[in-house]
């Protein structure tokens, strides 16, 4: 296996007024892992996704996504490098059907222009075709498209989950982020989840996931980063974070 | 039932009644309907679909139907052309004002798109030498193509309407591709929209300045159909009739928008012994709709089509 580093962040801080969301927190996720990324509520770990998509700036250290220095893009480049994410509350978007919602995903690899939409070019018709079969596809991989036709609103919780993650696949992500994809899932849906991973990573997506069910994450990861408070506090394989007793420590509490 | 369908249905109903319709009063109304419907339709793609707000759309009439005629009149140049130039220029300045608002969020944004359409009337008023001020322009010359003269309100009615199913169908189509998806991926979610590669701020932006192409498209148009414009026809009451327009058409439908366009523009003509009266009943139009059809009339329309 490839295990060159695909996205290295180095001594990232971001404080929030007086809060240190994200203090002095470096990581390296190896190409072709699932590194997963846990820690109590408010540890930062959305804060420091959000730094890596650019939604926020940071206030200090680097990313760097294969050779790419992340600074110099803006959050809307990032899909077309290969890193897509999901969000932890979902954010689907609730005009549009469960088709139309994945298809997003797809939208900077198409290159029909407005003209052609205007004009219903031949272009525009292969392309839109494209897309809303791809969109479908990636629903079917996810066994869950008989929803294509619905909207958000009349779906469960637990498939508005796996349309996010639909979105996200339908770009061909070489990063994927994940935030608390099986929170709010019941156990059968978690299990499923698990199965998901595991085929998105023999595809050779890289994982970078986030998440709460210590069962999941000890299941697929191949290396667990710690957060609490802002800083990172142990990495390592799931054996070695099962033991650690800063880990325990920040679970447990005093 | 596919929108091309519908709009064709649509587009013979109009031929039909151009036809048979023999009133000048009734042409003359439903073709300022139509350009009412260029300027609608517009404002759709921004807020039905982009969920950007703009209070100053009138001002943006007001630009294209001026320019137009004062490059018809000062410069004596095709009645044509000026429209032409008039709406680029317009677009250029819709998207040197769109830059800067755009970033601003909902309830700035409707304040200074608000500010803006006062401003542009204010100076209509006050460029007194050139614009004629509150009295207005007259001695605009009539549309005419190879001879052929819109000399009547039957011709015009054609043109007028013409032009308004035609941008209607050009936005159907943009709506019904990866364009039309991103701009309401922005309506609902705008960090989701930016995560997937759509760049919100530029999306905008290229909406707005097609919005007010449109408007000043429909403002050159009225001002060489009418003959004689002045800046009471372009104030901030009649900017927030077009938002009225969109919101009770159910934002995002264009056939909705479609209808209440041509029920809002008639309905004043009918009473017209209550037009005063007219602002209040659109403001509480809105309240009643805002708050009993939020959706306006595109539910009705989306069982219509089916
Ligand atoms: N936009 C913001 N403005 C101010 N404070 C914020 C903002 N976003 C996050 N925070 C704060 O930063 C800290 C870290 O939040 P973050 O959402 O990153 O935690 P998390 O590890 O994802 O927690 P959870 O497991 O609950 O999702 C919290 O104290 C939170 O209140
Ligand atoms: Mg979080």
């Amino acid at each position: 296996m490839d295990k060159t580093v695909i996205l290295k962040l180095e001594h990232i801080t971001k404080n929030f007024g007086g809060l240190k969301a994200v203090d002095d927190v470096s990581l390296e996720v190896k190409k072709g892992q699932i590194q997963s990324l846990i820690g109590p509520n408010g540890a930062g770990k959305t804060t420091l996704f959000n730094i890596i998509t650019r939604i926020y700036s940071k206030d200090s250290g680097s990313i760097h996504f294969t050779n790419h220095n992340l600074d110099r893009y803006k959050a809307h480049q990032l899909i077309k490098m290969g890193i897509a994410r999901t969000f932890q509350n979902i954010q689907l978007f609730d005009e549009m059907n469960i088709w139309e919602n994945v298809a997003i995903g797809s939208h900077i690899k198409m290159s029909n222009s407005p003209l052609d939409a205007i004009l219903c070019t031949h272009n525009n018709k292969k392309w839109e075709k494209q897309a809303k079969e791809k969109a479908i596809d990636t629903l079917r991989f996810l066994k869950i498209d008989r929803l294509a036709y619905l909207y958000p609103k009349e779906i469960s919780f637990g498939n508005k989950r796996l349309i996010e993650l639909a979105r996200a696949l339908v770009s061909d992500p070489v990063l994927l982020l994940l935030d608390e994809p099986a929170s709010g899932l019941n156990e059968s849906e978690t299990s499923k989840l698990l199965k998901i991973i595991f085929r998105i990573w023999e595809k050779g997506v890289t994982i970078l996931l986030i998440e709460h069910d210590m069962n999941l994450v000890m299941n697929c990861s191949h290396s667990i980063a710690v957060m609490d408070g802002g800083k990172k506090i142990a990495q390592g394989m799931p054996s070695y974070i099962q033991n650690n007793k800063k880990v325990i420590k920040a679970y447990l509490g005093e | 039932m596919d929108s091309r369908i519908f709009l064709a249905i649509i587009a013979v109903i109009v031929a039909v009644s151009g036809i048979f319709l023999n009133s000048p009063f009734l042409l003359s109304m439903l073709a300022l309907a139509a350009l009412t419907l260029i300027v609608t339709t517009g404002l759709n793609l921004l807020l039905g679909f982009t969920g950007q707000i703009s209070l100053g759309h009138a001002g943006f009439v007001a630009l294209g139907a001026y320019m137009s005629a004062l490059l018809a009149i000062k410069f004596s140049i095709n009645p044509w052309l000026s429209i032409f130039i008039a709406t680029i220029l317009s677009s250029l300045i819709g998207a040197i004002i769109g830059y800067p608002t755009l970033k601003l969020k909902s309830h700035y944004l409707a304040m200074a798109t608000l500010a803006i359409g006062e401003v542009i009337n204010i100076l209509i008023m006050g460029t007194v030498s050139i614009t004629g001020g509150p009295q207005g322009l007259t001695a605009i010359p009539m549309l005419s193509i190879f001879g052929f003269t819109f000399d009547d309100d039957r011709k015009f009615y054609f043109f007028a309407w013409f032009t308004a199913l035609s941008l209607l169908l050009v936005s159907i189509n943009l709506t019904k591709s990866r364009f039309g998806r991103a701009l309401q991926a922005i309506k609902s979610k705008e960090i989701a929209a930016e995560a997937f590669g759509i760049n919100v701020h530029m999306y905008k932006v290229i909406i707005f300045t097609l919005s007010v192409s449109y408007a000043s498209l429909a403002g050159g148009l009225f001002a060489f159909y009418i003959g004689f414009i002045s800046p009471f026809s372009f104030g901030i009451l009649n900017s927030i009739e077009y938002v009225v327009m969109v919101v009770i058409g159910g934002m995002g439908s264009f056939f909705g928008v479609l209808f209440s366009t041509i029920i809002l523009s008639i309905l004043p003509n009918i009473f017209s012994g209550l037009k005063e009266f007219w602002p209040i009943a659109d403001g509480f139009l809105l309240v009643f709709a805002m708050m009993f059809l939020p959706d306006g009339l595109k539910k009705l329309f989306s069982w219509i089509k089916q």
